[in-house]
């Protein structure tokens, strides 16, 4: 690890004078501390932002809710707001990491999560989002668990958080606090593709703080709920994934939110299942007739095609899940 | 129908002869600042820096910083080097091995200690960052000689064979019963897979960590 | 001398180091305080084969507290001498900073030494080390063989052509690694020309020979100091080369120096179980009477060790057939040398041939269990010998009977419950029974205690345990007034803690040495006029709680204390010893199982769950049930893991092993583990030892793997053969 000086900030206008001046905040720490031992991370400033006041969860009018980026996943997992309201955004922080990085973990932190690529954590080798225009090891490398969807011949990695699945189904947004003031980004947008530039991870401008993530309120009564896939059976980030949420009324689809993880550069949002979910009356044939659309546009690298039949088949099941008509 | 022993009745050899050459303490354990404890607090009022050895001269020191922070019930004050986890203060500097690095990579749950009350893994934490926080490790669940009773849980059930992951499946388990993730073998099976024990003992464990929390 | 009542050896007790473990204390290799202590950090080669062109450490020695880098360019040179022993392949080893050749991907290229932690670690990342890099080889299916070694029988493929019913079938097992949740750690400290290292190791005596011979040493100036191992599955049966760095930079920094690996340098060179592509071609007749098998099978070896393991003997002696030939090749690649890992050969040839069996079951539609008794052999036919014990046959009917087995439904895909398609299968389970010359001594004290040392290894297993319950009854004492001691090259040598071989060996030495000491004690007392077992035959007096007495009147006779304290005897001491029998064996000696398993398949999900393992076991004498019992249900998880979860990966381009970290290599963890049952067959085997046991350790390892994927087969109707079995397979 490379050394670095350490600022504990205590309140936002130090936490943003401490980033402005280059500071790299730390919250939970799980994937910093682990990335700087391995120094792919090598800030030259720590600033602590552990004590600033953005531990609340809050629901907002009309039954949306405000999780603050400090609180920790443990907390957001067992807070009765979350569990009642978005059963999705609970089950896909428990089914996340352990016990004790959930307790560590913050909101903030999830959605800055970095990836799990082998070749970005391992500092010889070659990776774009490490060390731009060094290539991309993974494209023709070892790549079972890596995206088939959103994917560019500069990065293949997958966004490895469950709880930003969630958010990006439900179309949360991001709250920002930088020098600026303050300002709300839709979370698809707030987590970028890698294009040509993969180290450009979220469209965070120099020093801003991540405040909270805001779930907008759906109609009520809302159905939904996160599935994993994956080898082991805890303790492992997903081979596939899908978070859906479903407004059924009069025996019709009004609402879908739908998207799918382990697959994507970024959380899969997945509008074209969404749309053919709406207006429908919920079947199985219903479900198996939208998971097909799931894997549109996939690009499957060498030891990854297994996963475009398993998005969809995963994207099915959990239909039929939180539909109710397995 | 078992039998606990009370313990080995001669700890197992760590030096030459029948007398150990192994050094005591570290020496700057023995002069580390205790405040608080069996210490009369006040007695010393430096830190003690454990940043490097005679050869770093002052000036080139690693950026590092003043932490205070108990761990098991013990007041320490100290200067730690910013990059310290608070596992290998625990280990390296506090003479505390009974946590353990497995992976240093939080993928093992080896390193399992209580912050403020929560399970977290010593890894991942650093040490700089722990201003005012209570860690209590492994060495401190035990009350004297009457062990914390998932430890002779532990024991009981044989929860354990090389005992390399037991202090953090201990620890995690008193989390686990803590937090109340303990309605049933699937719940505690999930809420202990942060720990892994690669001698295979899972079952064990979770009859160790059911067993305790229905006594509570 | 009678028999002694046995009163600890079968009894269920806890670990006697069990509150040592819970509380923190047991002392593992790098958290012994050794004073004066600097800490090195190896730094890795980033090719996977060429040249070292230039190291530039300026960067590294420039950084407050590094004390120096060691590289090839400045280490001196080691004397390396021949040693054929401490678990060295045959082969020229890897020898640390005496060239610039790269021969695998992170083989140790330089260390660096700090008087910090974070200084050792920050340097090492700093050393710039250039490479004349060429492309590795490191494909077990693309890379050239060795010369086979062969086994033949009768004519195995005339006899396959004639056969009425064949299979031909090739399975491929990943490479696994050991993964010990402690990682390997050294200490070591010189004192003048005398070394001491306090290491990782399954075998103090090993590692002692290993150093001396590397540093041109006696054997005595080393002493190695191991007293808890946390965990070692093979990985620790050898003197690896980190070992030496530490050695090597003690000495030249005139420091003692600690040096823990990764977790990713336990990946780069402590050994691992190769991968294996192995062809199994069987011929039966239609009832499924074997005729004959040809095993051909190729394994990872590194291009500078020839490691091979045994993985021949279960396709010579499981079942009976006239007519068997193996051709087994090693093929070297630009990979660390494999060792022995949980069940060494027998694990993989019993995935193969357990699978395979399954595979004729099917097609002949005759049950698996039927299957395997049809094919029982009368004898070990790869040498004609009795088998000492084999009590597969029982432990089929134990099994079948426990696990419910006539309740399977023969038909893959057959039983569903919801989305999931349940499946059950078996496999029977074989490992050799090692025996190994040992060596231990025994001390009874004036006080009543007693002292019994051995320079073993208890990486798990309950080795302080089991020897402490074997010295108690064999001096008539309690449990709690025996201290066994091991973990320490001064102690009297032992074989390598592997090979499930340490009760057998060191047991019967401990054994050995126990007895002698009774009979001192009888000896003194039956010639003491001053003795109430004055003139009594020694044959006729036994010893009880620390009482000496007539065994057939316990009134007449008296405690050891009061022996020695008469006799102003401070203790009676004796050196024992275990030697298995000289000459060719007159039996065969193996343990068996009969390992049944229930798995979950989600059929759209490809996911594979399993619900329940029974393993029972032909094990010998059970020493310790409690702690056999945990190693039984340890052996399952281990199988449980190399069945569905774990496979080394490696980027042939570099090289590179791209999983080497417990995030990515997976191990079971408690939410893939069901409940466990475990039974061991009561009885014992006079033929092998002294103890009458046959090992458990690997044993019950083997047959898991094959057993589930049997069910695999069973629920799905898929044949997977290829381990580990992963979605990808069941989609």
């Amino acid at each position: 690890m490379h050394p670095f000086s350490y600022t504990r900030a205590s309140d936002t206008r130090e936490a943003l004078n401490a980033g402005r001046d280059g500071g790299r905040y730390i919250a939970g720490g799980t994937t910093l501390v682990d990335l700087m031992r391995e120094t792919v991370e090598r800030p030259e400033t720590l600033v602590d932002i552990t004590a600033l006041p953005l531990g609340e969860i809050t629901v907002t009018e009309r039954g949306g809710l405000r999780i603050g980026a400090l609180v920790t996943m443990s907390e957001a997992a067992a807070h009765a707001k979350v569990r009642t309201l978005y059963p999705v955004v609970s089950e896909a922080l428990e089914l996340s990491a352990s016990a004790q990085l959930r307790n560590m973990a913050t909101i903030g932190g999830n959605i800055m999560q970095r990836t799990r690529c082998t070749y970005f954590r391992d500092v010889t080798a070659d990776c774009n989002k490490r060390e731009p225009g060094s290539g991309c090891a993974a494209l023709h490398g070892v790549n079972r668990t890596h995206a088939i969807l959103g994917t560019s011949d500069a990065c293949v990695a997958t966004h490895p958080s469950d709880a930003a699945v969630a958010f990006a189904a439900l179309e949360a947004r991001v709250h920002l606090l930088g020098p600026d003031g303050t300002r709300q980004v839709p979370f698809v947008d707030f987590l970028l593709r890698p294009g040509s530039t993969p180290h450009r991870e979220q469209a965070l401008r120099s020093g801003e703080l991540i405040t909270a993530v805001q779930i907008p309120p759906l109609p009520r009564p809302l159905r939904s709920g996160y599935l994993k896939v994956r080898d082991r059976q805890s303790y492992e980030f997903a081979l596939t994934s899908a978070a859906v949420a479903l407004h059924v009324r009069g025996g019709v689809i009004r609402e879908a939110r739908v998207a799918a993880g382990g697959v994507g550069t970024v959380p899969w949002k997945l509008p074209a299942v969404e749309q053919h979910l709406v207006g429908e009356r919920p079947s199985g044939a219903l479900w198996s007739a939208a998971a097909a659309k799931a894997a549109d546009g996939a690009r499957p690298l060498q030891h990854n095609r297994f996963k475009v039949e398993l998005l969809k088949r995963t994207v099915e099941r959990q239909l039929r899940v939180v539909g109710g008509t397995e | 129908m078992s039998t606990e022993l009370p313990e080995l009745a001669a700890p197992p050899p760590t030096g030459a002869g029948g007398s150990s050459p192994a050094p005591t303490r570290r020496t700057f354990i023995a002069t580390s600042t205790v405040v608080g404890g069996a210490v009369v607090a006040g007695s010393v009022v430096g830190g003690t820096s454990l940043i490097g050895g005679e050869e770093a001269a002052a000036a080139e020191r690693p950026p590092s910083s003043r932490v205070s922070l108990t761990v098991n019930g013990t007041r320490r004050s100290l200067t730690v080097d910013n990059r310290t986890s608070l596992l290998d203060l625990l280990r390296e500097h506090l003479g505390l091995t009974g946590s353990k690095k497995g992976c240093n990579a939080g993928a093992c749950g080896a390193c399992t200690v209580l912050v403020d009350g929560h399970r977290v893994n010593a890894c991942l934490t650093l040490a700089v960052r722990l201003e005012g926080a209570e860690v209590t490790t492994i060495e401190g669940l035990a009350e004297g000689e009457q062990l914390h009773p998932l430890q002779q849980a532990f024991i009981d059930e044989d929860a354990f064979q090389c005992g390399y992951c037991t202090p953090g499946q201990i620890v995690s388990g008193v989390g686990c019963i803590q937090e109340g993730h303990t309605g049933s073998p699937e719940e505690i099976r999930e809420w202990m897979s942060g720990n892994i024990c690669r001698c295979g003992c899972y079952v064990k464990i979770v009859r160790a960590v059911r067993q305790t929390a229905g006594r509570k | 001398m009678s028999p002694q009542p046995q009163a600890a050896v079968g009894a269920p007790l806890s670990r006697v180091d069990g509150r040592l473990k819970v509380t923190g204390k047991a002392l593992y290799a790098a958290e012994h305080e050794v004073e004066g202590s600097v800490h090195a950090v190896i730094v890795d080669a980033n090719i996977g084969r060429g040249r070292v062109t230039s190291i530039d450490s300026a960067a590294a020695e420039a950084l407050p507290g590094v004390v120096k880098v060691l590289h090839h360019r400045n280490a001196p040179k080691l004397p390396y001498r021949d040693n054929a022993g401490s678990n060295n392949p045959p082969g020229r080893r890897l020898r640390v900073f005496q060239d610039d050749r790269v021969r695998f991907h992170g083989q140790p290229v330089a260390v660096v030494v700090a008087t910090t932690l974070e200084a050792a670690q920050h340097g090492a990342s700093l050393v710039k080390v250039g490479y004349d890099a060429e492309q590795p080889s490191t494909d077990l299916t693309e890379a050239e063989p060795d010369e086979p070694t062969r086994y033949a029988r009768g004519d195995a493929e005339a006899a396959l052509r004639s056969a009425p019913v064949r299979l031909d079938l090739t399975y491929r097992t990943a490479r696994n690694h050991h993964n010990p949740m402690e990682p390997h750690a050294t200490i070591a400290r010189w004192d003048g020309d005398q070394l001491t290292v306090w290491d990782k190791t399954q075998w103090v005596v090993g590692t002692q020979t290993e150093l001396a011979a590397v540093f041109g040493l006696e054997t005595d100036a080393v002493r190695v100091i191991s007293p808890f191992v946390g965990g070692g599955f093979g990985t620790a049966l050898r003197c690896w080369p980190h070992v030496v760095v530490a050695a090597l930079a003690a000495r030249e920094t005139k420091r003692p120096v600690k040096l823990v690996l990764s977790r990713k340098q336990m990946y780069l060179g402590t050994g691992f179980r190769p991968s294996y592509e192995y062809r199994l071609r069987l011929g039966s007749d239609r009832r499924g009477r074997l005729a004959a098998a040809v095993h051909e099978l190729d394994a990872e070896t590194s291009s500078y060790e020839t490691f091979t393991e045994s993985v021949l003997a279960a396709g010579q002696m499981l079942y009976s057939m006239p007519n068997v030939t193996q051709r087994y090749r090693t093929v070297p690649l630009d990979l660390p040398t494999p060792l022995y890992m949980r069940g060494p050969g027998f694990q993989t040839a019993s995935f193969v041939i357990e699978s395979a069996m399954d595979e004729l079951a099917h097609k002949l539609g005759v049950d698996p269990i039927e299957l395997r008794r049809r094919n029982e052999p009368n004898e070990d036919e790869s040498s004609g010998l009795p088998f000492s014990t084999r009590r597969l046959r029982e432990c089929y009917a134990v099994g079948a009977r426990e696990f419910g087995w006539d309740r399977r439904d023969p038909r893959p895909r057959a039983t569903r419950e919801g989305h999931w398609l349940i499946g059950r299968g078996m496999a029977a389970g074989v490992y050799d029974t090692a025996r190994m010359p040992a060596q231990a001594r025994a001390r009874l004290d004036a006080d009543g205690t007693a002292l019994v040392e051995a320079a073993a290894t208890d990486m798990g297993p309950g080795t302080y345990t089991s020897q402490t319950q074997v010295a108690a009854d064999a001096l008539g004492l309690t449990v709690r007034s025996v201290t066994f001691r091991l973990g320490d090259s001064l102690y009297p040598p032992t074989p390598p803690h592997g090979g499930s071989m340490t009760m057998a060996s060191v047991g019967s030495a401990t054994l050995d040495a126990c007895n002698r000491v009774r009979r001192q004690a009888i000896e003194l007392a039956v010639g003491d006029r001053e003795s109430p077992l004055y003139g009594v035959g020694v044959d006729d007096v036994v010893v009880r709680n620390g009482r000496l007495h007539v065994k057939n009147d316990p009134t007449r006779g008296e405690t050891y204390r009061r022996l020695l304290a008469r006799n102003d005897r401070t203790h009676l001491a004796a050196d024992g010893s275990f030697a298995p029998p000289s000459g060719p064996e007159r039996h065969s000696f193996y343990g068996y199982n009969a390992t049944f398993a229930e798995v979950a398949v989600d059929a759209s999900l490809g996911l594979v769950r399993v619900r329940r393992v029974l393993g029972v076991y032909d094990a010998g004498r059970i020493i310790s049930p409690k702690l056999a019992d945990s190693q039984a249900l340890g052996g399952m998880v281990g199988g449980i893991g190399t069945a569905l979860l774990e496979h080394t990966v490696t980027d042939h381009r570099d090289g590179r092993i791209v999983n080497a970290n417990l995030a990515d290599y997976l191990v079971p963890v408690n939410a893939d583990i069901p409940d466990l049952k475990a039974i061991y067959l009561d009885g014992e085997d006079r033929e092998a030892d002294p103890l009458g046991v046959k090992g458990l350790g690997e044993l019950v390892m083997i047959g898991v793997a094959p057993a589930i994927a049997n069910a695999v087969f069973n629920a799905t109707g898929r044949r997977v053969r290829e381990l580990p079995i992963t979605a990808e397979a069941l989609l």
